[in-house]
């Protein structure tokens, strides 16, 4: 063995290990259609998220359905006016989508789009979604979302390429704008309220009062004689329809309906000053419609007079820039809670023999 | 000091020849994973054309998911060892796919995301409690452009010979999502159901399971009256008990230009009991008349083809397998070599009292055997077929009549209509617009047609080609050891114009027979026969001897023997006792003959590979000593 030999063997078993160490590591994918399989459906869309601005929502022959615009208030649903939209959704929309990642090639073939419903939503029978994304700098991506496989995977096709896929998430994309409005109206403890006031458009009234936030349960004030309550906290529910209080509809405020006599008038006083008036109007037709106004009374405990009626001004202040402008249907079960009348608390007489 | 520098270089040389050697081995297990030379004969280790063609022609991704349990399979050698096999294939398939097939495998632990998957496509833990506790998976599951799912739900080792056709038939079924359909019109219950007979469910027959695989098999009932127009190929079997209507309806759609594959028969004994369970027979013969007889076509179904040439031997229930001039083993010339229905089909088809098809002599269409009989062959009624109990007797009626048979053949050419008056019924006196407008739309004749007809229908049936066994899993596999599925499958992939169908060969049957060993069997045989005939001829001989000699003693009225008789009876004991050694001693011969055999064989290959290095080394020794000779003489010369 000489010199030379030996270099030459050496190279030889360098080259060799190598080769084996990049064997190793290349793991041998066999396969190249899935190339894209694991890479982003919408690329950049994670980076820029913030610079989304709009969000379209286009179904079967190319009819909108629902439009998002985001603006310096946040997000609005402009098949209702411009009303807020639930932030919360379009959010988790969004990460949805910068997170979706291929799972596998489907079809390019035209003809067999409609087997995974990524058809072209021009067709009047397309039974997917096309989803818009615009961003600030004025670019736009529509993604058609077609049926759902499995429990968590969707067909999609980009709306301008002939490559189907299937996608690893099943984002959440509601055809109806009313699913995409803010659902809470308003918000309120009712460990809050001291007092509610219901005057109803014949006269009738309702006081229902608590002495103190410990206490169990509301009274009526000025119970009849011989009368008593149903049972001890008959009168609570109504004290509570401010808690988490949805919406079925919203619409902007009619000023011809605001000359029109109320229904009703419900008036919920807090212990802390706080005053939120509901009224209800008559509509044409369907249910009421509810207008929704905030204000302050003097606090109940003077010592904190002052601090406490800062804070509860503003929040009231925030209630009429939010709410002022609108009004709202609310479910019929939390409707007929509202306008509660004084014999729907009571225990009904004996029969009269 | 030269010398110690060459042995430090020597020992480093022999550590770097080790690194590089383990190097290399890992690289190739990388690089060269799955490159071989196939030089077996049938080329079991290679991808068939028609595999590769089909895998070539993809044109839209499918996704493979190859789940086998790891950890729970270590101490499983066959099971692992198969699915290295599987996995190598699946790599094959591949490649070979360039680049429209991509594989993934994946190992469900228990209780593990993967798991959940394996069980969502449908796979099944293999529950294997006598070999684990562990779930174990072993299967595939496949998607492909358009949604659509199979699977393998396991791969067994028993059925390695048909990994490949399984595979591909899979990949098949995902890659064409409109699959020609197939109406079914059959007289036998291919399809599972009720049998009368047995009270019981009966499976489907597995030639209608694997069509079902290939292509969409609609059934319909034999009262029908029309054909709907998706119905791209008519698969009649066995139709006994068509109503008019639906003779004429079958009439005009392969009058229309459709196609059919026809199975009739004069004896289907898979129909005898069912449609008769009193085994009288009725029912157990079919024809398509009146069309045939339109056409042309000539068929008897009173008479059955026997074939001395293609006989195949069963196990009449004597232990003795013994030939049955009725059941046939068609192979070789027997096929038609050029037809694509029926080319490559090595393994042979096997028939059951088959029929013959023949041209009437004015008919105007043509007739292409793709099945015949040999020259010893020739026409026995099915009568004498029934309740067979020894199949030997046969022989008694049988007379070759040095013709080949047709057994199956392609029709094609001009078909007139069996229905001359119009369909069945118009012929009413008061014919209304109804009628009128069927009449109109009446047709009565073809120019073209494309008809396959097979004078059998059991070979349809499992028995002629499927043979069930229990596997080392547990399960009960059906393996085919002849072509009959692949014969049937041809046929109705060249009829309904899939013929990338037809490449894709099932290999379950491709026997290797040690031919040198038989025949040395065969040699000994005759010889064993010769001599135990002769033994029997000389038994008997001495055994009349013996009754000669004790006639004449009793005619003498001695009960003692004679001394002649004692000198015949050591005769024949002595007798007895030579041709007994000589019998055993062809045994012997036979057996040491094989021995001998198995040992040079075995020399060879121990020999062989040794001797083929020391020669090549003694050789390249001597082939450089020269030139280190010239090179020292010319360094001495320096």
């Amino acid at each position: 063995m000489n010199r030379r030999s030996f270099i030459v063997l050496v190279v030889a078993a360098v080259a060799l290990a190598l080769l084996a160490v990049l064997g190793q590591r290349g793991g041998g994918d066999t396969s190249i259609a899935g190339a894209t399989a694991g890479s982003a459906v919408l690329p950049g869309l994670a980076q820029g998220i913030d610079e989304v601005v709009g969000i379209t929502v286009t179904g079967a022959g190319g009819e909108r359905l629902v439009t998002l615009e985001s603006g310096e208030d946040g997000w609005r649903v402009a098949e209702r006016d411009g009303y807020p939209a639930a932030t919360s959704r379009v959010n988790a929309l969004l990460i949805d989508l910068a997170e979706a990642r291929i799972v596998e090639e489907k079809t390019a073939d035209p003809a067999f789009y409609d087997r995974l419903g990524v058809e072209p939503l021009a067709d009047a029978t397309a039974t997917g979604l096309e989803l818009g994304i615009e961003s600030a700098d004025g670019s736009r991506r529509a993604l058609i979302l077609g049926d759902a496989y499995g429990n968590d995977e969707r067909y999609a096709r980009a709306a301008d390429g002939e490559r189907s896929v299937l996608i690893d998430r099943d984002p959440d994309v509601a055809r109806d704008p009313a699913d995409w409005v803010e659902p809470v109206i308003v918000d309120i403890a009712a460990e809050r309220i001291r007092r509610v006031a219901i005057a109803h458009a014949d006269g009738e009234t309702l006081v229902l009062e608590k002495p103190d936030p410990a206490a169990a349960n509301f009274d009526v004030v000025d119970l009849p004689a011989g009368r008593e309550l149903d049972y001890a906290g008959v009168a609570n529910v109504t004290a509570e329809v401010l808690e988490a209080l949805n919406l079925d509809e919203v619409a902007p405020r009619d000023p011809e309906a605001a000359a029109s006599v109320a229904l009703a008038v419900a008036e919920f006083t807090g212990f802390d000053g706080l005053v939120v008036t509901v009224t209800a109007r008559a509509a044409d037709e369907g249910a009421a419609w509810l207008e929704f106004a905030a204000g302050t009374a003097a606090a109940a405990a003077e010592a904190e007079a002052a601090a406490v009626s800062d804070a509860v001004a503003a929040e009231a202040a925030a209630l009429n820039a939010r709410l002022g402008a609108w009004r709202y249907r609310i479910p019929a079960f939390k409707y007929s809670q509202l306008t509660r009348r004084l014999e729907d608390l009571l225990s009904p007489l004996p029969a009269a023999e | 000091m030269n010398g110690a520098r060459q042995q430090r270089y020597a020992w480093a040389s022999l550590a770097v020849l080790v690194v590089g050697f383990v190097a290399a081995v890992i690289a190739s297990n990388t690089f060269l994973r799955g490159i071989k030379l196939d030089l077996t004969e049938n080329r079991l280790y290679t991808l068939a054309p028609g595999t590769r063609d089909l895998l070539g022609d993809l044109s839209e991704p499918i996704n493979l998911y190859f789940f086998f349990s790891d950890e729970s399979t270590a101490d499983i050698q066959v099971l692992r060892a198969y699915a290295g096999r599987v996995e190598e294939m699946l790599e094959e398939f591949v490649l070979a796919a360039d680049g429209m097939l991509r594989l993934e495998v994946i190992d469900p632990a228990p209780f593990s995301e993967e798991e959940d998957r394996a069980a969502a496509f449908g796979l099944a833990d293999q529950g294997l409690g006598a070999l684990g506790g562990d779930s174990i998976y072993f299967g595939l599951a496949a998607t492909n452009a358009i949604g659509e799912e199979a699977i393998i739900d396991v791969f067994d080792p028993d059925k390695e010979s048909s990994l490949e056709y399984d595979l591909a038939r899979l990949i098949y079924s995902l890659s064409t999502p409109e699959k020609s359909v197939i109406g079914l019109i059959s007289g036998v219950p291919m399809t599972g159901g009720f049998d009368p007979r047995t009270q019981q469910m009966q499976p489907p027959w597995v030639m209608s399971q694997q069509m079902r695989q290939l292509f969409e098999v609609r059934t319909l009932a034999t009262s029908l009256t029309e054909i709907d127009d998706e119905i791209g190929l008519l698969w009649i079997v066995h139709p006994t008990g068509l109503s008019e209507a639906a003779l004429y309806a079958i009439d005009q759609y392969l009058l229309g230009g459709g196609r059919a594959l026809i199975f009739v028969d004069p004896l289907a004994e898979v129909a005898s009991l069912a449609a008769d369970p009193t085994g009288a027979g009725a029912g157990a013969s079919s024809s398509l008349e009146p069309l045939f007889s339109a056409w042309g076509l000539q068929f008897d179904p009173g008479r059955v083809v026997a074939d001395n040439d293609h006989a195949l031997a069963v196990n009449a229930g004597g232990g003795r397998p013994v030939v049955h001039i009725g059941l046939l083993g068609l192979d070789g010339d027997a096929l038609a070599g050029d037809d694509l229905v029926t080319a490559g089909i090595a393994a042979g088809i096997n028939l059951g009292t088959a029929g013959s098809l023949s041209l009437a002599a004015d008919a105007a269409i043509e007739l292409e055997p793709l099945l015949e009989s040999g020259v010893d062959s020739g026409l026995m009624a099915a009568a004498d077929f029934r309740f067979l109990t020894d199949p030997l007797t046969l022989r008694d009626n049988f007379v070759a009549d040095g013709e080949r048979h047709v057994l199956a053949a392609r029709i094609s050419g001009p078909l007139a209509t069996a229905f001359p008056d119009g369909p069945p019924g118009s012929g009413d006196a008061d014919a209304d617009d109804t009628a009128a407008a069927a009449d109109d739309a009446h047709i009565a004749s073809t120019e073209t047609s494309n008809l396959i007809v097979v004078a059998d229908v059991d070979l349809l049936s499992d028995r002629l080609w499927i043979q069930r066994q229990r596997s080392i899993l547990g399960r009960e596999i059906a393996s085919a050891f002849a072509g009959n599925g692949d014969f049937v499958a041809n046929a109705m992939a060249n009829l309904a114009g899939a013929e990338e169908l037809i490449g894709l060969k099932s290999r379950d049957t491709y026997l290797r027979p040690f031919d040198r060993v038989e025949a040395l069997q065969r040699e000994a045989d005759e010889r064993f026969r010769a001599t135990e005939q002769e033994l029997q001829a000389r038994l008997a001989e001495a055994e009349s001897r013996l009754d000669q000699l004790q006639q004449a003693r009793e005619d003498q009225g001695s009960l003692l023997l004679s001394p002649e008789q004692e000198e015949e009876i050591d005769r024949f004991r002595a007798e007895q006792l030579r041709i007994r050694q000589e019998l055993r001693s062809v045994q012997r011969n036979l057996d040491s003959s094989i021995d001998r055999l198995g040992a040079r064989l075995k020399l060879i290959n121990i020999l062989v590979i040794p001797l083929a290095l020391g020669l090549i080394a003694v050789l390249a020794v001597v082939l450089r000593r020269p030139r280190r000779r010239k090179s020292g003489s010319g360094a001495r010369a320096a």
